[in-house]
Parts: structure tokens; sequence; C-alpha cells
């Protein structure tokens, strides 16, 4: 073999066998903001569990020649195509982390003061505003219900809402959803307070009455039989979450609801995240899109934020006995967090209000108005 | 050479330029604001304080609006999603029906609409036609859910005589139109004023009459056979907030509806719960606990009791099984303890007086079967617990409200 002959071997190799030649400004660009998503997750644990495999899939897909979004010559799909295609274009994934939620959730404070469950469906205004604000911008009308959903601040309704319409989206939608979600903290107090007076923030609420096993056994049964009557198409969603939630409260399946709690909830969980993140190649992604997306899921988060402390001004018209407005703002999902939001703003207008536990109760009522939400988009195309 | 206009009629080109300019005004604005330390500044800045407004988050909401309505922007966007739901229709042809089976716009799900010559001639093929040939600035893609139609039609005897046909679909609602495209005259989009009715199986009938080399034959000569081009046609925006309305209240609908489940089933389930507390023989009523007088003997007594185990504790021993409680934990023990020891009233209904010592337990968790009254908690009567609190009972509450967050904590997910 001649020297030239080794050179060309050489070339070949590096130029067909090597990323260096096909790496594109997108792609850098791309890990760029994988890494980005990966020093939210890390430095600022910015929703870790989620922002962490989502960035280093982005991180990883982003790289040329990798055999991991694609297909072999045979048809195959590769590696992480394989996660996406059975677990999220399947729909499988979203319900198996609602399963997993419904084992984790206590119903208790939503139960005892069922009137909260209001507060959850006023708390989706701005779904419904977002997707008519997308429309004016041209999206679709699958694209501007998936892009919607995000002001529902529930990350797998989101996500199984986008692959189900508008799977193109996909990322854009699950990265703005996840994001806000961890910056409910920053985006929600100037509006609850600007929604409040500091003698409304003062109100305070009636202790919640105790709620008995057999009564929290009820609810997903009773749940199921309301809800899934009036949207079947929320079923996959809703009846994982009530079936988690009755393994849960049953006490019989300690093991199962440990299982769906804890280790399945996390096996699913890594899938979920670098399936999300790997849909975020540089052609697909690098482009005005998703920055409009992120744009109006922040102003989603905002109208679903004032349409909860709004629709709790209206039931207090009505009310003899007042609820706190700031618990409203709870109502759009995005557990727990939002309900601490409204305690420590409670707490700052009047030390001794506690208010985290009648915030749960607009907070878990949002998780159903949410799905429900989803439900009804979901209809809307059959 | 050739420039790109969009359809305001300036340059693409322009407009990013002019975008440019407006971010370097806003930034240096920005910038302005955040250096230079002017009286107006401070207002500002003292305005944003009281609203506690983060102002990394007011710039990208500021950047974002200026960006948002910028025209090109708006072009843009519109392309892929539209590309993907643009409908394929497969044709079947049954005797003289021929049946297209396609997915529309905003559809997840396939419809079938049947096309068939009901006088005056004989069908003989229908095709798809993309929107694209027949776009025009005046027509909204939106509006054709389904695909466009070319419909040909024969044997139309005589020549120049009018044929008949019918689509129908249980996907047209009584607004649906059916809209002619003739690229042949002035204005090509036009409606064709079809009869619209409905059927039995919710299915709906678009009858249009046509007129061999009338306005609504593409070919436009009157030679016994007819190209018809269009499509069905919907109002977008109606059927968007229409639905946009129901929805949102139908939201609402579903959660009131599992509101009143929920209010039954509570006062159905306090109802039993007062009926077994009830029937219980060794249930210790409170008012009970609270008739029993307590005396100064029995106070002593009591002390008597606690006082040996403080002085048979050693205190090496002591140090070294608490050593490493913290402070704070000792803190939040001792005062779930006191609250939960100085519960007024047993567990189903608390009042709210007495709600802020109440404990979080009682809420969802399992309350004690038992309740003790402390002759120091009944010395306070009905006055609020809260106003007694100090940082420590804060402190134990915090606590306890961590403790119990676990199980809302859904790790973000």
């Amino acid at each position: 073999m001649s020297w030239s002959q080794v050179l060309e071997l050489i070339q070949n190799i590096l130029v067909s066998q090597t990323g260096f030649p096909h790496i594109t400004v997108g792609q850098l660009i791309m890990m760029l903001i994988g890494l980005l998503f990966l020093y939210m997750a890390i430095a600022k644990e910015y929703e870790p569990l989620l922002l962490l495999p989502i960035g280093f899939g982005i991180f990883l897909v982003n790289f040329p020649i990798t055999p991991l979004m694609g297909f072999t010559e045979h048809g195959t799909p590769e590696l992480l195509r394989v996660f996406y295609k059975y677990g999220v274009e399947w729909e499988v994934i979203p319900c198996v982390i609602f399963l997993g939620l419904g084992a984790m959730t206590d119903f208790g404070p939503l139960i005892a003061n069922p009137k909260t469950l209001i507060i959850g469906a006023g708390a989706q205004l701005g779904v419904f505003i977002t997707y008519l604000g997308v429309l004016f911008f041209g999206f679709t009308l699958k694209e501007a219900a998936s892009v919607a959903i995000i002001g529902g601040a529930d990350g797998p309704t989101t996500i199984y809402l986008t692959a189900k319409l508008a799977p193109h989206l996909l990322g854009a939608n699950a990265l703005a959803a996840y994001s806000y979600m961890a910056m409910v903290p920053l985006i929600q107090p100037p509006i609850m307070r600007m929604m409040t007076t500091v003698e409304q923030r003062k109100i305070k609420m009636r202790q919640l009455r105790f709620v008995s096993q057999r009564e929290k056994l009820i609810f997903p049964l009773i749940a199921s039989f309301l809800i899934l009557l009036l949207i079947p198409s929320v079923a996959p969603l809703l009846g994982m979450f009530l079936f988690g939630n009755l393994m849960r409260e049953s006490g019989v399946v300690k093991r199962l609801s440990d299982t769906a709690q804890n280790s399945l909830m996390n096996i699913v969980t890594i899938f979920l995240g670098l399936s999300v993140g790997a849909t975020m190649k540089a052609e697909v992604f690098l482009n005005w899109k998703p920055l409009l997306i992120f744009g109006f899921g922040l102003l989603d988060f905002i109208v679903c934020t004032f349409g909860g402390i709004l629709t709790v001004h209206i039931m207090n018209m009505f009310l003899k006995e007042k609820m706190n407005p700031l618990i409203g703002s709870a109502g759009v999902s995005a557990v727990p967090m939002a309900a601490r939001v409204s305690h420590s703003e409670g707490l700052k207008a009047d030390p001794d209000n506690w208010l985290l536990m009648h915030a749960m109760g607009p907070n878990l009522a949002g998780v159903i108005g949410s799905a429900a939400a989803a439900g009804m988009f979901i209809a809307m195309f059959q | 050479m050739k420039k790109v206009f969009n359809y305001s009629g300036v340059s693409i080109k322009q407009q990013l330029q002019q975008r440019c300019l407006c971010s370097n005004i806003f930034f240096s604005a920005f910038k302005k604001n955040l250096l230079v330390k002017s009286d107006i500044l401070e207002i500002k800045s003292d305005s944003l304080k009281i609203w506690n407004i983060n102002r990394g988050l007011l710039s990208i909401l500021l950047i974002f609006l200026l960006f948002l309505f910028s025209s090109p922007v708006q072009d843009a966007w519109a392309i892929s999603g539209q590309e993907l739901e643009k409908p394929k229709p497969v044709f079947t042809r049954i005797g003289d029906e021929i049946s297209a089976k396609y997915i529309p716009r905003a559809k997840s799900t396939s419809v079938t609409t049947t096309f068939k010559v009901t006088k005056g001639g004989k069908l003989v093929e229908v095709k798809g036609m993309d929107f694209e040939k027949a776009e025009r600035p005046e027509v909204d893609i939106k509006n054709y859910k389904s695909a466009l139609f070319i419909i040909e039609i024969g044997d139309v005897i005589p020549a120049g005589s009018e044929a008949t046909v019918t689509v129908s679909s249980d996907f047209f609602a009584s607004g649906t139109e059916y809209r002619v495209f003739n690229e042949k005259l002035p204005q090509p989009w036009f409606n064709s004023e079809c009869q619209n009715i409905s059927t039995k199986d919710r299915v709906r009938d678009l009858i249009i009459t046509i007129k061999d080399g009338g306005p609504f034959d593409s070919d436009g000569e009157a030679n016994g056979s007819i190209t018809f081009v269009g499509g069905p046609r919907d109002s977008f925006w109606g059927y968007a907030l229409g639905t946009l309305f129901i929805r949102f209240f139908g939201i609402f609908l579903v959660l009131s509806l599992l509101m009143v489940g929920m209010i039954f089933s509570g006062m159905l389930f306090s109802r039993l719960e007062s009926k077994k507390t009830s029937l219980e023989p060794d249930g210790i009523e409170p008012d009970d606990i609270e008739s029993e007088p307590v005396s100064n003997t029995q106070i002593q007594e009591n002390q008597d009791d606690t006082q040996p185990v403080e002085e048979n504790l050693d205190s090496d021993e002591y140090t070294e099984e608490w050593a490493d409680v913290d402070y704070e934990t000792a803190a939040a023990i001792a005062v779930a303890l006191h609250l939960h020891f100085s519960q007024p009233e047993s567990g189903n209904n608390i009042s709210p007086e007495t709600d802020d010592s109440a404990g979080f337990t009682s809420s969802t968790g399992s309350a004690p079967s038992t309740v003790y009254a402390s002759s120091s908690t009944r010395s306070t009567g009905s006055r609020p617990l809260s106003q007694n609190q100090n940082s420590w009972s804060n402190q134990g509450r915090d606590q306890m409200m961590r403790d119990r967050m676990q199980t809302y904590n859904r790790g973000s997910r």
C-alpha cells in the first residue's frame, strides 16, 4: 500500500466516519442550548429531573452522523428513536407518569374543600386565551392547542397533547412547560400582588375538615365516572392518574403503589427526558416557532395565574366564608410549587396565615383542569 | 434584481433592518435604564420594586413583544403546520359514486366525502388538488379544512345544459358552503350558492347545479363535459371562537359536576362518620373532658409522676442519646406534641377559631382517635391560639409542613 493510498484511506475515514466535517453551525448552537439547560438543571436546580435528561438529549442528538434518532437502512429505529417511538409517539410514557403522579397524590385537601375545583377550571383561562393568540400568529388549530396547554403547567399533559396533535413542536413545548414550571416562584408573585389588596391577602380560611380514608378511596371512582363520561378522550391520562390514586388509597397494594411512585416513575422519566431532548435537532428546532412558543408560554402562565385569582374574587362575591384570593394562583397545576408560592405570599402578608393546605386544593384541581382542557382539545379534533 | 416583498409592499430585507434598528434602540435604552442614575430612572426603578417585577423577566417580555409585532415573523411561521396537515384524499369508486377518504385540517380522524351526479350527466372522475395552485391573497387556506376537488362530469346532454352534483359528508355543518375556483374569471373564487340539506345519520348534502360552459365550468366551453373545481368551506374563526367558549365553559361544567359529586359524597361520609362515632360506647366526648374537674391534688400527682423520670435520667446518657438532634428539630417535635395534645376538638369538625392550632395532620391525615384537653388549653377558651404563637411554634409548623409536603412532592415531574 502506497503512502497516497494510506492518506486517501485516512481522508475517507475522516470524511465519512467522523463527525468533524459534518458539524454545522446550527448543531453547535443546539449543543449550546443543550448545555444551557444542563446548567439550569445542575447549577440552578430548575426541574432537574426533566431538564437534565432533556438537556443531555439535545446535546447528544446534535452530534452529526450519530445513529440515535434516525432509522437504519433496514428501517429499524435507532436507540433514541425507539424510546421516542414507543414511549412518546405511542403516548405511553405521559400516561405512565400520570399513573405515578396519581399514586403520589393525596386528594385530601381537594376533597375537604371541593369548591376549589372551580378555581382549577378558572385557571385554564390562559390556555384558551393563548390558543386564540397563537392562532392569530398563523399556527394551525392543532399547533395552537398544543402550545396553549403549556399554561396548564403540567408537563406530562403538555407532552401527551403535543405528541398527539403537533409532534413537530414537542421539544419546544416540553421545554417551555418545564422551564416555566420551574419559574413559577418568579412569574406568579407580581401578578398575585397586583390582583389582591393587603387585606385580601390576610384572609384566613377555615381549617379543612378531616377526610376519612373511605372518602379518599371513593374519590377516584367518582371522578372517573363523572369526568370520563363527559370527556372520554381524556381517559388515557386521567384514567391512569386516578388508577394510581386508587392504588395508593386502597392500602392493599402498597408494593404496586410504591413501584408506581418511585421505580416506574424514575424509569419512564429517563426515557421521556431523553426522547423529548432528542426531538430537538438543529434542522427542526432552529426557527422562529420555538421562540414564539416560549413567549406565548410565558403569557399563558401569566393569564392562567390571573384567571385563577379572578375566579376566587368572583367566587368570593357569592360565598359567605371568603377565600383568600392568593390560593387562586395555585390553580395552574405545577404541583406543589404553585401552592408553595401562594403559601409564602400569604405568610408575607400575615405571618400567621398558613395557606399551604388550602392552596393544595386548587393545585390538585389544576391537574384535573389541565387534563380536562387537554381532553377538550383532543375531542375537538376527533 | 428581483426583490422579495411581503404583503405590505416593504421588502423583507428592509423590515429586518428596521427590526435590528429597533432592537438596538431598545437594548441601548435598556442599558441606560440599568446604568444611568437619573431621577426619572430612579422613580422607574422604585416602581418596579413596588411590583417586585424581575427586570430580567420584564426585558424578556418586552423583547418578545417587539419581536412579535414585526410582520415578517407572522408570515414565516405558518408554513410547516399547514404542510403537515394537508389533506391527502384517497378515492374509491362504487357504482356511480366516488368517495374520498382523508384527514381534514384540524382533525385527527379521517372523514369520508361522497360525490355523485344526480341529474344531467355522468360522474367521470374526482381528483384532489393542491391549494397552492388556487391560492389567492383574499382566500385563507384555514377556511378550507377539506381538500380541493376537481370533479369531472361527462355526457352532459344536450351540451350547454345543467348537471346537478351532490357532495355528502357527516363532516359538513349547517354553515358549510361549497366554493368554486375558476382561474379564467377575474374573480376566481366565489360561492356556489349550493343547497345545504341535512339527511339521516348527521350526513349533510351540498347540492350544486352546474351549467356546462357556465362560470362553474373551468373549461369554459359548452362541450358536453364539465370540469368543476372547488371545495367545502367553513369559517375558521367562527369555529375557533365558538369551540373556544364552549370548551372553556365545558371545563367549568365538568369540574362543577365533580364538585357537586364531591359535596354530596362529603355530606354522606360526614354523616356516616358521625353515626359511627355516636355508636361507639368508648368514645370520649370533648364536652366530657371539658366538664371533668381537675383538682389541685391530681395536678400535684401528675407532677410527682414526672419527677422521678427526670431524676432517673443519667445526664451523660441523655446528652449522648440526643446529641444528634438539633435545636430546630427539637423545637419542631416539642411544638408538634404540644399542638397534638392540646387539640381542643375531635376529628371532623374543627372550628375556625382554633384552626391554626389544629395541626396539619387533621386536615387530611389521620386524626387522633382520642383527644385530650390540657388545662392550659382550656384556659385560653375560644381565643385563637395563633395569638399565642411565637417563633418556636411557627418553626414547628414549618417543620411539619415540610414533612407533609413530601406527600405532594411530585419531584418536578
